[in-house]
Formats: C-alpha cells, sequence, structure tokens
C-alpha cells in the first residue's frame, strides 16, 4: 500500500492507469486491485473513467489521491523521515 | 489464442465481482488491451482473477455465493448421484444379498427380490420414484446456483413428495429400509441447509447495485 501511495503521491494530482501503476509500483494486478478498491471504499483514492489513446479502445480507469490520501501520504513520509534507514529514530 | 484465453479468464473474474463491483471489472478489462500490447495478458489477467476472488470472500454476497455452490456440489449433486446409482441396481426391490458392500462393489450382488410375487408388478414404480427423486435433486442443484429461490421451493417440495411417497410404499411392502432411512436423514439435512441459506439470504445487502453514477455504465461501454 505504501508503494502505491507514493507512486499516486509523486504524481502530484496526474491521473494515473492501472497497469502503468503495476509497472511504476511493481506490484501485480492481483494484489494492485484489491488495494484500489479498498482505498477507494476509505476515501484515500478517487477514480474516473477516461477516453482512452486510440480510437475503437474502451474507455480506461484512472486513479489519484483525494484529500484524504495527500494527507495520509504526507504522514508516512513524515514518519519514514523521523525513522530514519532501517528503522533508527533520529533525533 | 493468448489473448482469447485472457479475456475468458477476466470473464470469470468480472462474475466473481458481481454487479457491485462491476466497474472494478470493466476497469480491468480496460486495462487488458495494454497487458496484450506489453505481452503480459496471461499473468495480468490470472492476477485479476485471484483479486476477485479474495473479494468475493470478502463480500457478503459473496460468501453466500460460496455457501450456495458449495451445498450444491457437495451434498445436493452426490444424492442425485446415489439416487442415480440406487436406480441402476434395483434398489429397493433387489437386495445385494449377504455378499456385503466389497462383494457388491466387486459385481458379486445376489439380487435376490424383496419383493412378493404379487408385489412384483410394483418394482417399474419404485425405480421410477428413485429416478424422479434423483432428477429432482440435479434439477435443485441448477435452480441453486442460478439463484431461483422460488423453484428451489418447489423442487425441494417436490422431492420430499418423492421420498414419502417412497417411505409409505416401502413400509407397506415390508421391503427394508435402513438406506432409505439414511437418504431421510440426508434429504432433511439439505432441508435445513436450504432453510438457512433462504434465511441467510436476505440479511445480504441486494445484489444490484445502485450506487454506480449512471455516466460509468455509459462510458464504460462506450467506444471512441
Amino acid at each position: 500500500m505504501i508503494a502505491l501511495i507514493d507512486e499516486l503521491s509523486t504524481a502530484r494530482g496526474q491521473w494515473l492507469h492501472g497497469y502503468p501503476l503495476m509497472k511504476a509500483t511493481g506490484l501485480s494486478s492481483g494484489t494492485l486491485y484489491p488495494l484500489l478498491m479498498r482505498m477507494t471504499e476509505q476515501g484515500l483514492v478517487e477514480s474516473e473513467w477516461q477516453a482512452p489513446d486510440e480510437p475503437g479502445r474502451p474507455p480506461r480507469h484512472a486513479y489519484r489521491l483525494t484529500a484524504a490520501g495527500r494527507t495520509l501520504a504526507v504522514q508516512l513520509h513524515t514518519t519514514k523521515a523521523d525513522t530514519g534507514p532501517r528503522g533508527a529514530v533520529t533525533a | 489464442m493468448r489473448e482469447v484465453f485472457a479475456r475468458a479468464i477476466l470473464k470469470l473474474a468480472g462474475r466473481a465481482l458481481g454487479p457491485r463491483h462491476q466497474v472494478w471489472a470493466w476497469a480491468m478489462e480496460a486495462e487488458l488491451s495494454v497487458a496484450i500490447f506489453e505481452g503480459r495478458p496471461i499473468s495480468f489477467a490470472i492476477g485479476c482473477l485471484s483479486a476477485s476472488w479474495r473479494e468475493l470472500v470478502n463480500m457478503p454476497e459473496g460468501r453466500l455465493a460460496l455457501a450456495v455452490h458449495g451445498l450444491a456440489i457437495l451434498l445436493v449433486v452426490p444424492l442425485a448421484g446415489i439416487g442415480l446409482w440406487l436406480g441402476a441396481i434395483g434398489f429397493p426391490y433387489l437386495s445385494i444379498g449377504d455378499v456385503g458392500i466389497d462383494g457388491f462393489l466387486a459385481g458379486q450382488s445376489q439380487q435376490l427380490p424383496t419383493l412378493l410375487v404379487g408385489e412384483r408388478a410394483m418394482a417399474p414404480a419404485l425405480t421410477l420414484v428413485i429416478l424422479s427423486l434423483s432428477a429432482g435433486q440435479f434439477l435443485l442443484a441448477f435452480a441453486l446456483v442460478d439463484r431461483k429461490w422460488s423453484r428451489v421451493s418447489q423442487i425441494a417440495r417436490f422431492n420430499a413428495a418423492a421420498l414419502t411417497t417412497l417411505l409409505l410404499v416401502t413400509a407397506i411392502l415390508s421391503v427394508a429400509g435402513g438406506l432409505l432411512l439414511v437418504m431421510t436423514a440426508a434429504l432433511a439435512i439439505e432441508t435445513l441447509a436450504l432453510v438457512m441459506l433462504n434465511w441467510w439470504r436476505e440479511l445480504v445487502p441486494d445484489d444490484g447495485w445502485p450506487d454506480a453514477p449512471s455516466q460509468w455504465r455509459g462510458a464504460a461501454r462506450l467506444r471512441f
């Protein structure tokens, strides 16, 4: 989930599709979609249908963090910064 | 070929997600074309299928569907098969004799008639009732899986009537009824399971999908 939140927060509000998210995070479709479902239900991720790049293709589902999701991403980054490498607490 | 196989797997995944999560099934389908272009359609589709099966267990209607299929496959269909087998071996008017189950399975059934001479005209009718019961069980399994609950109720009543007829006739004819009592117990357990499933389905949210915006449904089916 952290990898997914990291990738979505890096996108800075840009909509991302499912397959590129899979490649960027290294998650399989079997892991990515349940995470997206859970995060959407919890209000961390929002989605919309977008027109395809090529004519004749179906619309694609795109995702980005909501305000709550961005807040969580910031909290996670802060926690990671405070913890430092290998779990050591930095002063 | 791989594309066809991947699409079939995704269709299965879509069915498992049910109407409430259908938008996710469409989302997965839309990404399949990218997976095909990248040369990884099968692994993508199999991942989606595993995701949908995991969601099945998390959804109330998914757990109900698993229970329904479990009852149909593990109890109803085996009972139907046993009924078919009993009809084929001439139960209850032919007895296997003293050979025991081992001997019977080895084809050594003594096939002793259990009916008196004047009662043997009943034999075809008894076979018909046994086979009707078996056919009723098969139809019950289909109706269960299709979730046609009024039909399940009708077929269950028919099966109960057939079994009651069998019990009464064999009692009147004084034919050995040990196996029939086992069948009666099995059918009683099946009926109890059906009643419980019916109560459970009334607690499960409706299988419809009321919360999807209509634009999504339209958008997912548009071709640009």
